[in-house]
């Protein structure tokens, strides 16, 4: 739901405290707009006690109507008839389909990755270098996921690959197949910006001048320079396959269950474990928000 | 004798090395997205008896057709209401006293989250055993009583604006934190009057990114699917539960239909992102 995906490296003429650049077309993840608190400017404003409370209120609302929810998981969880128990935790991380679903999200969630990540650098690489008119039209598929829902793109899918030339549907190959279009966008956003500020044509030319070939150019001059595009790019990726449910649905369902499946299918006969696998989900997504600002924070090796 | 050769016909033909480092790409996108889509367009102009329109009458029915209504209201419902609250909320961070990394943290958090855990989430808040709903019953003031339920329309606006809101503040800081609040001291030491820069200078920056957050936001909510089948199943009457219900349920199996109601569904989406498009392109201009 997407959602300005992340810029590493601000452009050159971007003010100091700008969190993303706006000069250019956002493409809304939310994920990336961590803006490090010394680069929120300054109180502009001449202090107004009314105003403040006001403002208080409005922060404390937004904080509060996201963290009450957790609560509601954490109570659920935990609750028993006298006081508190945590044995659904234990027996939820006992239940070894767990581990079957969890890691059958990995194992997509690592194809996608390698294969998402392989074809948009290689590709944004390609166009910077050959093809320069290409570029607004990859920037235009950042806005994808909004024209074209999960929904949309799973009732289209399940009817390409249901006949006979090519029956992927319930395979997990279809699965990954669709999640490396949907997360297209990460990948570009997060490359995207790396590229950028690296001069890829001079240091190509360079490369070759020195009697290197393009694939040598490509993973030993090129690869090192994206290294934190590609980085970024990889943990937006695996936490959206890690959370998605709808064409997990559409295109596989019961023959390749995947993590956000065995949550919905929990709740109908163990609740509680269900919650714990939601709380676990809600971590993981911090987890990775919080990798996120580590990886940008570091300055760029290029 | 082979590299000479083949490095010749590069040089000759230098279009060919370009086509050739992006098919990899083009044939990802051709296999697993234009090519569905076109699956499904063609899909839904077909039926059992050949050609027809005949889905898209049937998407006309009572039935589908309120699904729509109620898709529309509870997109602009969410998306007025968490675009207004998000902007404050920008706004707030930005030129306020308070700022706070943690609190953007938390907002990516939840923008990212939503789904299948973030329905459960509010089931165990303020579904019919949930503790707010406990609480609040213990205060006197049963939600049930008064009609409430998380399974409904107003339970799912709820929960959609868990993910609006802090995406909305997310969009919109960019744009509040390059406004200067200078310019108005500029404007009022030329003569200007408070109103006055809110009319001429104020207003005019900040609604094309406000309009253009709030078409996303729509079109987040649109095409949303998993949280709704999670919190209630079939029981919402929304667009995206109609579908999967025509694709995947065995009682009213249909894909033509389904493929028409996703074919209007998608033409609506693309007039959000025009919009936003169009609102961006002028942040643009001003932004600079």
């Amino acid at each position: 739901m997407r959602r300005s995906f992340f810029e590493p490296v601000p452009a050159p003429n971007a003010l100091p405290f700008q969190a993303i650049d706006f000069t250019q077309t956002t493409i809304p993840n939310a994920m990336t707009v961590v803006a490090p608190i010394d680069q929120i400017p300054k109180s502009q404003a001449a202090p107004n006690s009314r105003l403040w409370i006001w403002q208080a209120v409005l922060l404390l609302g937004l904080v509060l109507y996201l963290l009450v929810p957790i609560v509601g998981l954490l109570r659920f969880s935990t609750r028993a008839a006298n006081g508190i128990t945590f044995k659904y935790y234990l027996a939820a991380f006992s239940d070894p389909s767990f581990y079957t679903f969890l890691g059958n999200s990995l194992i997509a969630g690592l194809w996608t990755i390698a294969i998402t990540l392989t074809l948009t650098t290689f590709t944004l690489y390609w166009a910077y270098l050959k093809a320069r008119w290409l570029l607004p039209f990859l920037e235009f598929l950042s806005l994808l996921p909004f024209v074209v829902p999960a929904v949309t793109l799973g009732l289209g899918l399940i009817q390409v690959f249901s006949t006979p030339p090519l029956m992927l549907t319930g395979t997990p190959y279809l699965l990954i197949g669709a999640y490396t279009v949907v997360t297209l966008p990460f990948a570009y956003r997060a490359i995207e910006n790396s590229l950028q500020g690296a001069n890829v044509k001079t240091l190509t030319e360079a490369a070759e001048n020195l009697g290197s070939g393009w694939g040598r150019t490509f993973i030993e001059v090129i690869l090192p320079c994206v290294w934190s595009g590609v980085i970024s790019g990889g943990l937006l990726v695996l936490s959206y396959v890690l959370g998605e449910f709808t064409l997990a649905l559409f295109l596989v369902g019961s023959s390749f269950q995947t993590f956000p499946l065995y949550i919905q299918q929990l709740y109908s006969y163990q609740p509680q474990y269900s919650t714990v696998m939601s709380l676990l989900s809600f971590i993981s997504t911090w987890l990775v928000a919080w990798l996120l600002v580590v990886v940008t924070r570091r300055p760029n090796q290029a | 004798m082979t590299s000479i050769q083949s490095r010749s016909l590069w040089i000759r033909y230098p279009w060919l090395a370009t086509a050739l480092g992006l098919a990899p790409m083009a044939i990802g996108l051709i296999g697993f997205l234009i090519l569905p889509i076109l699956i499904m367009v063609v899909g839904s102009f077909k039926t059992e008896q050949g050609w027809s329109i005949a889905n898209y009458l049937d998407t006309m029915q009572a039935e589908y057709f309120k699904s729509f209504v109620n898709t529309l209201v509870i997109s602009l419902v969410t998306a007025l209401v968490g675009g207004v609250l998000g902007t404050l909320t920008a706004v707030v961070l930005a030129w306020g006293p308070f700022k706070s990394s943690s609190l953007l943290t938390l907002a990516s958090v939840a923008a990212n989250w939503g789904g299948v855990p973030l329905a459960f989430a509010m089931i165990t808040t303020i579904g019919n055993s949930g503790w707010l709903t406990e609480i609040l019953r213990m205060v006197g003031l049963d939600p049930y009583r008064q009609g409430f339920t998380v399974y409904g329309n107003i339970g799912l606006i709820l929960t959609y604006l868990y993910f609006q809101w802090p995406l909305m503040l997310l969009l919109m800081l960019p744009a509040v934190q390059r406004f200067r609040l200078a310019w108005r001291e500029a404007a009022e030491s030329l003569g200007a009057t408070r109103s006055q820069f809110w009319q001429w200078v104020g207003i005019p920056i900040l609604l094309p990114p406000m309009i253009g957050g709030m078409a996303l936001l729509f079109a987040n909510a649109f095409g949303a699917q998993a949280t709704a089948f999670a919190l209630a199943g079939g029981a919402l009457n929304l667009i995206t539960i109609k579908i999967t219900f025509l694709i995947k349920g065995q009682t009213d199996f249909n894909p033509g239909l389904a493929n028409a109601l996703s074919v209007e569904m998608t033409i609506v989406l693309a007039i959000a992102v025009t919009i936003y498009l169009i609102t961006n392109k002028r942040t643009r201009e001003w932004m600079q």
